[in-house]
């Protein structure tokens, strides 16, 4: 699913020069689910970053579904996040400004879809989080769990394989943060794959595998 | 798309509004900057209907003002000095004129016809006039020694009196009476284009020229002549100005004379009448500066409001060019509706009573520079902060403060 092939990330400015990752290889299969752990700094979200075409890497070779990231040009890059890749962020990332509904059906405005079609899928998705009586409110009306349960519906909504998420669980008290990783125990038995940057143990404990970042470095 | 488009602009309408109301005093600035240049550029453009190339004016000072001399005694002597300026080799052509070309002073006359009362501006004119300004006549003739027998007395009017009057008909050989006790009747025998005496940036106005038959002696027909101007052959020195004033006192020895070039008294009514305007000017570039300066600050400030979104909707799969249309598309709508809002307001002036003398022609075209110049400014000041926006790498974006 995922294949990092060497890769190294180094930060530069004008001034200083961090060295965020170094000489990583790792393989994600298809059905995973991957937990990365470490001390803050080391690199956790710089790699799921890269694996999510966010950023490029300064040096190495990436597979996503099998296909080769030959180029980093921006058309490219942004077709491929729309159709494999799903990502959800510690601080949900919503747009304030729209509804539950419009939020979701983001990631399809970017899609040669019809706009009830657009709909239609992100009514399920909302569905599928437990949203439904919600979609006409706004993000501030929202829980934070709810508002993460909002951006999993749009991470999902355009069916990716891949779920890339970066301590989704960091913002929200333990209860609500239960009910975010059922949701994603949930998508995984589903078959979609997902990778987890997390710094708490009983949740990187629910998935497959646990990869250990160490200053940059991978450590098991 | 569309329906994305407003729908965000109208979830955003706390924010929008404020940029809003930054486009329309920026239009209304540029509306008000624009109708002002627009205006003096068009009556620039206008005609002045003579040419003031090569001719003096001669002003003549009989000394205090004395009720008990004798008219006709002042006028002999008057018209003598005008043969001797008339017998000088490089004067060409000779003619009394009541009001001087750019001279700063008008004369009007008033009356009534059809009903409605009106108040041209009038000058008194020897038949010679057209010889030394180069007149031309669109309709009719002026005046010459025919003029001696009618009974009315001979004007030629311009093009604005003529509609006046007698709107889209001929003007040449009907007659309206003057406002004036005698109940003297004018009549039309000549059509000029125009004769703009208060030089090109003078609002146009109606304009009638009445005989000035020097050789009658009726006081009705004749008005004493203080002022003539002379049509000098090209190229005559400033040396002449002098020649003439001596010939000049050596037949009226208490008068004195001052003599003066078109060109010079054009040249002192332009920069009168330009001061105020460049003032204006240059406060008019200072406030499009300004309105520039802050349609950009406040256009900056919502695009870098938006980084972390922008960041979000790239890492969802927008391109850069999906996000530089957004942000451009919400702009347009926003202008859109500020250009319409001002639109509405501007109409409002002339309806309220002000600005009465721009010409509907003037104000459409001020209007449609001004939407130009609004929607050009708004892509231009917003077309750079979202290019930045654009090119941030989504990981950045998404973590920008
Ligand atoms: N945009 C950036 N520019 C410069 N340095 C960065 C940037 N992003 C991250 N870093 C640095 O790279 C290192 C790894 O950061 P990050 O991947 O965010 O760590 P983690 O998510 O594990 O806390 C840190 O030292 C951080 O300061
Ligand atoms: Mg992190």
């Amino acid at each position: 699913m995922i294949k990092l092939d060497n890769i190294e990330k180094v930060y530069r400015t004008s001034r200083v020069e961090t060295v965020a990752l170094m000489n990583i290889n790792l393989e994600v299969k298809e059905g995973e689910f991957i937990s990365i752990m470490g001390p803050s700094g080391c690199g956790k979200s710089t790699l799921l970053n890269l694996m999510g075409l966010l950023d490029a890497p300064t040096k190495g070779q990436l597979l996503i579904n099998g296909k080769e990231i030959t180029s980093y040009k921006d058309k490219y890059l942004a077709n491929l996040r729309n159709q494999e890749i799903g990502f959800i962020f510690q601080s949900f990332h919503l747009v304030n400004d729209l509804s539950v509904l419009d939020n979701v059906e983001i990631p399809l405005l970017y899609r040669k879809i019809s706009s009830s079609q657009r709909r239609q899928m992100a009514l399920k998705a909302l569905e599928h989080v437990g949203l439904t009586a919600r979609i006409y409110h706004f993000p501030s009306q929202l829980s934070g769990g709810q508002q993460q349960r909002v951006a999993i519906a749009r991470a999902i909504v355009g069916r990716p394989k891949i779920l890339l998420a970066d301590e989704p669980t960091g913002n929200l008290d333990s209860k609500m943060g239960e009910e975010v990783m059922n949701l994603l125990v949930g998508l995984n038995e589903e078959k979609t794959t997902i990778v987890m940057v997390t710094h708490d143990k009983r949740m990187a404990e629910r998935t497959k595998r646990i990869v250990r970042i160490f200053d940059g470095r991978q450590v098991g | 798309m569309i329906k994305q488009l407003f729908k965000i602009v109208w979830n955003r309408k706390k924010a929008n509004f404020l940029i809003m109301m930054e486009v329309l005093i920026s239009f209304l600035v540029v509306f008000l900057v624009m109708v002002s240049s627009i205006y003096f550029t068009d009556i620039y453009m206008y005609p002045l209907g003579y040419s003031y190339k090569d001719v003096w004016a001669v002003q003549i000072d009989t000394g205090a003002y004395n009720p008990e001399a004798d008219k006709l005694k002042e006028q002999e002597i008057a018209k003598k000095i005008m043969q001797a300026a008339k017998d000088f080799p490089e004067v060409e052509a000779l003619a009394g004129i009541n009001v001087i070309p750019f001279d700063n002073n008008e004369w009007r006359t008033g009356f009534e016809f059809a009903g409605k009362s009106y108040s041209p501006a009038i000058n008194y004119v020897t038949d010679e006039l057209p010889e030394v300004l180069d007149i031309k006549l669109l309709e009719g003739r002026w005046f010459n020694k025919e003029d001696d027998a009618i009974s009315e007395t001979p004007v030629v009017i311009n093009q604005a009196l003529s509609r006046e009057l007698y709107g889209s008909e001929s003007a040449v050989g009907k007659v309206f009476e003057s406002g004036l006790k005698s109940k003297k009747v004018y009549k039309v025998v000549g059509l000029v284009s125009d004769f703009r005496d208060d030089g090109e940036l003078a609002e146009l106005k109606s304009y009638m020229f009445q005989r000035n038959n020097l050789s009658s002696t009726d006081t009705e027909k004749m008005l004493l002549v203080d002022h003539f101007i002379i049509k000098l052959r090209p190229g005559t020195p400033a040396a002449l100005e002098e020649k003439l004033v001596k010939t000049f006192t050596s037949i009226a020895k208490d008068w004195s004379f001052n003599i003066e070039a078109l060109e010079d008294i054009r040249y002192k009514r332009m920069k009168s009448t330009l001061t105020p305007i460049l003032t204006a000017s240059i406060v008019a570039v200072f406030l499009m500066i300004m309105v520039a300066l802050g349609l950009s600050g406040v256009l900056w400030q919502s695009v870098t409001q938006r980084i972390k979104e922008i960041g979000l909707r790239r890492a969802k799969g927008a391109t850069q060019g999906k996000i530089y249309y957004q942000i451009l598309g919400e702009l347009l709508v926003i202008t859109s509706i500020a250009l319409f809002v001002g639109t509405i307001i501007v109409i409002q002036i002339p309806l309220l009573g002000f600005l009465n003398f721009v010409s509907i022609k003037v104000y459409v075209i001020t209007l449609l520079i001004s939407w130009a110049i609004i929607a050009l400014l708004t892509v231009i000041c917003g077309l750079y902060p979202s290019s930045i926006a654009a090119n941030i790498p989504p990981a950045e974006a998404l973590h920008y403060e």
